[in-house]
């Protein structure tokens, strides 16, 4: 498979004299699940942030399907397909749940990439693969639980089909059953031929889902390779991060 | 700059102005301008006192020309009715002013923003069409005539000035006192306030309280001048005025609202003949210096005074600090045996739902005097959770908390800080608008120091931590370490029980972190007890003799770190479960 995203050595923070990524370099395969493991604060949604737009790399360079998109704007991010699911919530609480997921698809149809019928196409699959969703198709997105607000998230990611997709600790808090809907969901995001970066930080859930994993520890990437290669492995990971052997 | 240097500067400026407005009488002898100039002191006291509650205090009312009103009417009525003389009637306009103030701050204690703003003008409406309404007791628009006082208009003039004399130097007292320090406190941030022990609750109704009398005052003051008033000095205009008064001679300052009311009165009586389109000058005024110049006529006043040159705020000034020592082991003495001791805090089966969410589930475990604990778990195992409660920023559904052997978990977090409880934030939490010396101060004076003493440790600590160099700066221009460094020092003006401390070494400089982890070793060395989250294993391991480990809620494991961080279930909670326990609805 090729990369359709690299980090090239990046190096990025947002106070002027730290650096929260250092000299980070990796690849995200076209069409598969790359996960990014490492313990909280080692600066996985940073690499999110900063592959976003958000945060402008002080050294290095992102490339994104042979393109090198470094520090260029959020919006225009999204708008070469890439979709960023954050850990909080991206919903506006005081709108519908239509309305939350329509929003992102009339910015599709005003710039011609949609015509009317594809959005009504997209909003009823929508529905059909988040049943959950019908039933609240009006409610205000702020009146869900957790978990249909999660959904939801996933749905607007659903509509948009973008081509990569970052997906930031997704089950956190979540209830058993909605953290498996929300990964069958992953799975078949990249059925439908989508990429995704994932974070969790339920390192055995990324090992069992991605196809290539990195570990970060404190801004660098400090291991990477296939599941497999982690398989045994796992323990003497997490022992490492928790500096048991010094 | 710190308040106490502000002030004095301030308080030579009024001064000054205040002495050539009692020199005027001697120059002007025309009753109509002597007239404008009373009335303009009935102004300046109004937007005086608006000013410690809008400009100090951060409560934006618009309702400050109604305690103006109040007050007239409280005298005129007084006279009318009862033939109460004015040196009755104006003592008890203050006291009636400053009871429904009192009532006011009570019903919009937990109002802030365009809220507080709407409620405060629907108060003022309502008090308005009161007045106006009750024909049979204040003769509504008809006006109402109040008795002169028997002097002459030089007399009057000078009873007005003796009166501004007072509040100016009654508010000069009051922000001299730690209530200015509390007041500006609660003005940049109300949850840090809380947390230094500042009680937000009574402050901000002694602000109301205060202002309202001090309206009250010059109302009751201006009925006697005027001889006849009507509920039109309640109107909004009037508020406007005001408002226009204090933004233009600038915001939470002394002189501001002195400038403001004397040059807006002036403007406003030149501009008589061009009848409504004054009220264009004005508010053009004020969207210019809303705009350009936020601190008004005062700015630049205090812009034309030389400052003494500002150190730039460096990494080097605390590196100096940290004279090169890496080891931050050096120094440790061993803690008091855990076993022997009773814990100073005990948390006992505290549960906290949101929503369908169970972020605390049932925790427990202790904290023995002297300890310094870690308190680590995975992203969204409750850990900040579990600190909003024992700090006193939540409230636990069920279980209870004790500090040296007392159920806390109800308590206030002011409270909880009288008691030896502080606790620093995550995202830095400090007084933005005040220098880092005051931001100090008002951690010590709100635990009850002395002024004097409360300097004294404050200086000890600014230096302790490396920041003399910008101790009176504004606290909002320091860098994000050394901001952090004032809200770490916030915690140790009076020796603490026990300080919580949420992912205090994230995103700071090396040295910085050198600085606080060598602070922490030292004041642990006194007795002192730290509960510390943080994801920075390596510290967590230098520092911490005990630590804590939850998941998803719980307390997964408790006791000497090393046995922690190799305890099967800590690792099992970093990789995540197969058959994943996580709480749910």
């Amino acid at each position: 498979m090729t990369a359709l995203l690299t980090l090239d050595h990046v190096t990025a923070g947002f106070v002027s004299d730290i650096d929260i990524l250092q000299d980070v370099s990796l690849e995200v395969a076209e069409g598969g699940i790359t996960g990014l493991i490492g313990l909280n604060g080692a600066g996985k949604s940073t690499i999110m942030r900063t592959i976003c737009g958000f945060l402008k790399p002080r050294s290095g360079r992102i490339f994104y399907g042979g393109d090198d998109i470094t520090g260029i704007a959020p919006h225009s991010v999204i708008r070469r397909g890439i979709w960023y699911i954050p850990q909080e919530s991206s919903l506006y609480p005081q709108m519908t749940v239509s309305d939350n997921l329509s929003l992102p698809l009339h910015h599709l149809r005003r710039s011609g990439t949609l015509s009317r019928g594809e959005v009504n196409r997209r909003l009823d699959e929508a529905t059909t693969r988040f049943p959950v969703l019908k039933t609240k198709w009006s409610a205000h997105a702020g009146d869900l639980s957790g978990g249909q607000q999660k959904l939801v998230e996933f749905a607007k990611a659903f509509v948009i089909r973008p081509r990569l997709c970052l997906i930031d600790e997704p089950s956190i808090g979540l209830s058993p059953k909605v953290a498996a809907e929300i990964y069958d969901c992953i799975d078949s995001f990249v059925s439908d031929a989508m990429t995704v970066l994932l974070v969790d930080h339920n390192v055995r859930r990324v090992v069992r889902t991605a196809h290539h994993v990195y570990v970060l520890s404190l801004g660098q990437i400090t291991a990477s390779g296939s599941p497999a290669d982690f398989a045994g492995d796992l323990h003497e990971q997490v022992k490492g991060w928790l500096g048991i052997e010094f | 700059m710190d308040t106490r240097r502000r002030l004095k500067l301030e308080l030579r400026v009024a001064a000054f102005l205040l002495g050539i407005i009692a020199l005027i009488p001697v120059v002007v002898s025309n009753d109509y301008w002597l007239g404008v100039l009373i009335v303009s002191m009935y102004f300046a006291m109004v937007a005086t006192g608006w000013n410690i509650l809008a400009g100090y205090t951060g409560q934006f009312s618009f309702a400050p020309a109604t305690f103006g009103m109040l007050g007239a009417y409280v005298t005129g009525l007084a006279g009318f009715h009862f033939g109460l003389p004015a040196f009755a009637g104006i003592p008890a306009a203050i006291v009636v002013s400053a009871m429904i103030g009192f009532l006011l701050g009570r019903i919009v204690l937990r109002l802030h923003g365009p809220y507080l703003a709407l409620t405060t003008l629907a108060f003022a409406e309502v008090v308005r069409a009161a007045i106006s309404n009750s024909m049979s007791i204040t003769r509504g628009d008809l006006g109402l005539n109040v008795e002169a006082i028997p002097v002459s208009r030089v007399g009057y003039y000078y009873f007005f000035l003796g009166a501004l004399l007072l509040v100016v130097s009654m508010t000069f007292g009051l922000l001299r006192s730690r209530a200015g320090l509390f007041l500006q406190a609660i003005r940049d941030d109300e949850i840090a306030a809380s947390s230094r022990g500042v009680n937000v609750v009574t402050w901000k109704v002694v602000a109301f309280t205060l202002s309202a009398a001090i309206g009250g005052l010059a109302g009751a003051l201006y009925a006697h001048f005027a001889q006849l008033i009507s509920p039109e000095l309640g109107l909004l205009s009037q508020s406007g005025m005001i408002v226009s008064m204090v933004v233009i001679g600038g915001m939470g300052s002394l002189v501001g609202p002195l400038a403001g009311a004397f040059l807006v009165y002036y403007l406003s009586e030149l501009l008589r003949d061009a009848g409504g389109y004054q009220h264009i000058v004005f508010a053009l005024l004020v969207i210019i210096f809303a705009r350009f110049f936020r601190e008004g006529l005062w700015g630049f006043t205090r812009a034309l005074t030389p400052v003494a040159a500002i150190p730039s705020p460096t990494v080097a000034e605390t590196n100096s600090k940290s004279d090169g020592d890496r080891s931050i082991s050096v120094g440790r003495v061993a803690p008091p045996d855990a076993s022997t001791s009773s814990p100073i805090l005990s948390v006992e089966a505290l549960s906290k739902n949101f929503g369908g969410l169970q972020a605390v589930k049932s925790a427990s475990f202790d904290v023995a005097e002297g300890e310094i604990v870690g308190l680590i778990g995975p992203n969204g195992s409750g850990k900040t959770t579990l600190l909003n409660i024992l700090s006193g920023h939540y409230r636990a559904d069920t279980g209870v908390v004790r500090l040296d052997g007392q159920a806390v978990q109800n308590a206030r977090t002011n409270e909880l800080a009288g008691k030896g409880l502080l606790r620093m934030f995550q995202l830095t939490r400090i007084f933005r608008r005040m220098s880092a010396f005051d931001n100090l101060m008002v951690a010590g004076r709100a635990l009850g120091l002395s002024e004097s003493e409360a300097q004294r440790r404050a200086n000890a600590l600014l230096q302790d931590l490396g920041l003399t160099g910008v101790a009176h700066l504004d606290a909002g221009r320091l860098s994000g370490g050394q901001a952090k460094l004032v809200e770490f020092g916030c915690c140790f003006i009076v020796p603490p029980r026990v300080v919580l401390l949420d992912e205090p070494f994230a995103a700071i400089h090396p040295t910085i972190k050198d600085v606080m982890a060598k602070f922490i070793l030292k004041r642990n060395a006194l007795g002192q007890t730290f509960v510390i989250v943080s994801h920075d294993m390596p510290i967590i391991a230098e520092l911490c003799t005990t630590a804590v480990c939850m998941n998803a809620g719980e307390v997964i494991a408790a006791g000497k770190t090393r046995d922690v961080l190799s305890n099967p279930l800590v690792i099992e909670s970093y990789l995540g479960e197969e058959h994943d326990r996580a709480t749910h609805s």
